[in-house]
């Protein structure tokens, strides 16, 4: 499933510019420190994001939704690069705060490997403490920024990221998944076998196929964190 | 005989190449079946690790609720019940007595988050709060790798029904693998409200 994101060109409209450079930053901070990665997504709605699951549903559910940005959605890096999966692989160190302001809906979903240090239970009284109160009042940049600073705290200091692992981008505003032709594995392997009769004895020697790579694999959660209203 | 040999050549090139596709594919279907069971019985052991977390954490919601709805008990004791049914139901390992048992065992811990609603003490309540919102956690989890599982069986099913597996999967002895489905009407985790 390839998406493309149309993330960047409405940046800031739901939320000042400058809250947004200040959650960049700090999560940029973090990265560079912890290695975690936070992940912050803004919705309008809901409904008419265009994120779709695989049978081409858009998904309506915030939980389902996070779960689906978290491991499913190919996210852009400042470098250009395309990653799916927040967190780095293997430690699955991601977390994902995700707000979706018409249905006044928040979600904080939580990477395998920091559900240790950050519990539903923590999850949860973070979000009534620092995001809820202060999306209340329409401060939807400052309740965020707080959010992702009172998460951030928890993440205890391990392994320095290298400068090449650092995603950069870690703030986005309404995304536009645009589906395209599904890929299955299936398939592949019979337009494979198609083309290896083609061109005969140049295949011979081809060793066992696995799924095509191409994009970076981040980390991955499994439903953990909390949500609520606001 | 020049010509005639030159086609014999040609023809035995043939065959080996052919040959050698044949045994390629052979052995590269085996490991792929292999590797699709694999992960879909990875993806089944975090079903089941999921479903250990709610069962442990059934008796905390159980006795903290009890605190408060001393005269709702019969809800209670149906949700301690369905806890041992269920726990039955996980060591016979049998995947339609675990549907059904999950199926049971969900409808009625919705019930109880209805009862929930009934009492604003109880949701005021710290420890309960907290409770519900590791209940909705553990929920949100069961329904996470239950889709995943359901997933990778279907990988794995499709995978052994297509071509060219499916000439050789059955000679192999693998068979197709049963989703993991919740009973009718408990598809949704229950709705938790906070």
């Amino acid at each position: 499933m390839l998406f493309s994101i149309v993330a960047l060109s409405v940046r800031g409209s739901l939320v000042p510019i400058e809250w947004v450079d200040e959650i960049e930053y700090y999560a940029l901070l973090v990265d560079q420190d912890t290695s975690a990665e936070i992940v912050v997504v803004v919705l309008q709605s809901l409904s008419g994001h265009g994120v779709t699951d695989q049978e081409g549903n858009e998904i309506s559910d915030i939980v389902q939704l996070g779960v689906y940005i978290f491991n499913d959605l190919p996210m852009e890096t400042y470098d250009g690069a395309t990653v799916v999966g927040i967190g780095k692989e293997g430690k699955d160190n991601g977390l994902l705060v995700l707000i979706a302001i018409e249905e006044r809906q928040w979600r904080i979903e939580i990477g395998y490997g920091l559900e240790g240090e950050i519990t539903d239970i923590e999850s949860n009284r973070i979000a009534q403490e620092y995001l809820i109160p202060q999306l209340s009042q329409g401060k939807i940049g400052e309740g965020l920024y707080d959010t992702v600073v009172a998460l951030g705290q928890q993440i205890p200091i391990s392994g320095q990221t290298s400068p090449g692992e650092v995603r950069g981008t870690y703030y986005y505003e309404q995304e536009l998944g645009i589906e395209e032709t599904p890929f299955r594995e299936t398939e592949w392997f019979i337009w494979l076998v198609i083309i290896i009769l083609i061109l005969l004895g140049v295949s011979v020697g081809t060793p066992v196929f696995r799924r095509s790579g191409g994009r970076g694999r981040g980390g991955r959660s499994g439903g953990g964190g909390s949500k609520g209203r606001w | 005989m020049n010509k005639l040999s030159l086609i014999f050549v040609i023809i035995v090139v043939i065959a080996l190449i052919v040959g050698g596709i044949f045994v390629w594919l052979y052995f590269s279907t085996y490991n792929n079946v292999v590797g699709l069971e694999g992960a879909a019985d990875a993806q089944w052991a975090q079903v089941e690790q999921e479903l250990q977390r709610r069962y442990d954490l059934i008796p905390n919601v159980v006795n903290a609720s009890k605190l408060y709805i001393d005269y709702e008990g019969s809800v209670l004791e149906e949700i301690t019940r369905l806890r041992s049914q269920w726990a039955a139901a996980s060591q016979s390992g049998n995947v339609d007595s675990i549907n059904n048992a999950t199926g049971e065992l969900e409808s009625s811990l919705s019930r109880l988050l209805v009862v929930f609603e009934n009492y604003p003490e109880l949701k005021a309540s710290q420890i309960v709060g907290d409770l519900l919102v590791v209940l909705e956690g553990t929920e949100n989890r069961i329904s996470t790798e239950r889709m995943r599982y359901n997933e990778a069986v279907r990988d794995y099913n499709v995978f052994i029904k297509s071509f060219p597996g499916n000439f050789w999967v059955s000679n192999w002895g693998f068979e197709s693998k049963a989703y993991f489905e919740a009973k009718v009407g408990a598809e949704e985790p229950p709705p938790v409200p906070l």
